[in-house]
């Protein structure tokens, strides 16, 4: 199987509202930023997969109307709908099989349009779940409760989540909501859905991403470093969410031992350097470094309080700040991506980790996690 | 600058929205279960002879087997059940059935294996807790849907 590299990334600065761009405005951006940064041109890319959702845009087969904004005239492009993550996944894929050289892999976002709690509960079916109004805010409420009642997990840890990561969007350009907070803070913030408040919650972001990916017979030719796809793993949980235990996230554990099979990793609490995970919610990112193996279930919050994920600690989590601090449904996996291959390439800026030679990037699709996806990416 | 025009333009704002109409199918037992629960009262499930899990809502598969359930599968489950976990919800957007605050649930029906979601009230929600015992409280002019249920609320708890 041909090996396989991100060549070239670009994402937008993610704001509350973006007003002054549309959607193929936000496309065409991160497209042609991203061609630069690989240094190549619209006719070097061989196929494009789109990441985009018709209830967000408001319109059916979205995907169709951005193929001006994202140079896919005269190519093949196919959709996901569904966390960047899993469409660089299939991206991925078309190159593994030999069929395409270069694939653009390309996600978009106006959260802002639509109406987050109308959207996220037309997720739900509609015969048993969605007319009792659940929502995204409403079912991770329930997951943070069964987080509580059964592996013992602490609130005033998630605060922290929030500190931190917030705190590291201080130095991400990018970010939209970086933030010197206080843990009194997080908890004294409005509450949502108990157990969750505010502040615990990520916002309602605009904003668009992009990756080129490429087989290793292209690689030389371009103008940055390589960043290899060493390991992917995924699988997905039921849609009813009184089937699953909520509090064991038993998809993201069979993803990650995919993931760390394919990339030969042993121990990978040791071996990956550091984590761009998917933290819509701050009580997601101890639950899913639980699920990621790294630690036992129900110590995912002691890592934080003991400053293991903090930027720069044992295992760095989210050093950009993780989705906290800017949540464009569908791109912010992708994000993830983008975050660990600048890491990398040493070129993350201010936000840059010391070390840097492994990481993992995690994208999560439906309610409270239902699936998951997982990157282990390399210098070599 | 040629591109003076850019900071000069307004950026416009066009409101608009989608209204679709849908006639959603429920299947024949999905269809067995709303009947049972508007002409009865009775909260149904099914059991797969496979494994010997219960699912409520009843399915036509088993999800872990995925082989069929036989109609002779089913079982009446409930109505009492126990909170398995709650939320209690404190923002309001126009598709919730209650005005908040109220609570969700993931309520364990007795005989089940799985819980179902609804929603929980009539009850000083401050007084929930993880593992008491609830029950439904149903509309008279049920429709065979969910909201049938109107809620669920602790068992001998007080009204609000």
């Amino acid at each position: 199987m041909k090996r396989v590299a991100v060549v070239g990334v670009a994402q937008t600065r993610f704001e509350r509202r973006i007003v002054d761009r549309n959607y193929a405005d936000l496309i065409y951006e991160v497209t042609t930023g991203a061609l630069e940064d690989a240094g190549m041109t619209i006719d070097q890319i061989d196929n494009v997969i789109t990441i985009s959702n018709d209830f967000w845009d408001g319109r059916t087969i979205s995907s169709m109307a951005i193929t001006d904004a994202c140079g896919a005239y005269g190519k093949n492009v196919s959709t996901v709908e569904g966390d960047g993550t899993f469409g660089m996944l299939y991206g991925a894929m078309r190159i593994w099989s030999g069929s395409f050289g270069t694939t653009l892999v390309v996600a978009h976002s106006k959260s802002s349009e639509g109406s987050l709690p109308l959207i996220t509960n037309a997720m739900f079916d509609p015969i048993y779940y969605r007319p009792l109004g659940l929502d995204a805010i409403s079912s991770a409420a329930l997951q943070a409760r069964a987080y509580m009642d059964r592996r013992g997990a602490n609130p005033e840890d998630w605060a922290l989540v929030s500190v931190k990561n917030h705190g590291n969007a201080r130095y991400n350009p990018y970010a939209q909501l970086p933030m010197d907070l206080t843990v009194e803070q997080v908890m004294a913030s409005r509450p949502i859905a108990d157990p969750l408040k505010l502040y615990d919650c990520s916002p309602v972001s605009d904003g668009a991403g992009a990756i080129i990916l490429a087989g290793e017979d292209w690689v030389s030719d371009l103008r940055q470093k390589p960043v290899w796809l060493k390991g992917v793993g995924y699988a997905a949980e039921p849609h009813y969410l009184g089937d699953r235990d909520l509090s064991n996230p038993q998809a993201l554990t069979q993803a990650a031992k995919g993931a760390y099979e394919m990339a030969g990793l042993t121990d990978p609490k040791t071996q990956i350097d550091f984590f761009e995970i998917y933290d819509a919610f701050s009580y997601m990112e101890p639950l899913w470094l639980e699920g990621l193996g790294v630690c036992p279930a129900g110590e995912g919050g002691k890592l934080t309080s003991e400053g293991v994920t903090k930027m720069g600690g044992r295992l760095s989590v989210n050093p950009s700040g993780g989705v906290l601090s800017a949540h464009a449904v569908l791109v912010a996996g992708l994000v993830r991506v983008i975050e660990v291959v600048l890491q990398i390439r040493k070129t993350a800026g201010a936000h840059q980790l010391d070390r840097a030679r492994i990481g993992l990037a995690h994208g999560i699709n439906g309610p409270c996690g239902q699936s998951h996806c997982v990157w282990i990416m390399g210098e070599n | 600058m040629a591109d003076q025009w850019r900071s000069k333009t307004p950026p416009l704002i066009y409101e608009g929205g989608i209204h679709m109409p849908y006639s959603w199918t429920v299947g024949r037992v999905g269809s067995r279960f709303f009947i049972e629960l508007r002409d009865n009262g009775q909260i149904m499930a099914n059991r797969c002879s496979k494994c010997k899990g219960v699912w409520v809502p009843p399915r036509l598969r088993c999800p872990v087997c995925f082989q069929e359930i036989g109609s002779d599968d089913w079982l009446e489950v409930g109505p009492q059940g126990t909170l398995r976990h709650f939320t209690i919800v404190r923002y309001e957007h126009p598709a919730q059935p209650l005005k908040p605050p109220f609570a969700y649930g993931l309520i364990d029906l007795d005989g089940t294996d799985r819980a179902i979601v609804h929603l929980v009230s009539g009850t000083d929600l401050n007084s929930l807790k993880q593992g008491i015992r609830v029950k439904p409280v149903m509309r008279s002019d049920r429709q065979g849907n969910m909201l049938d249920i109107m809620y669920f609320t602790p068992v001998g708890g007080k009204t609000q």
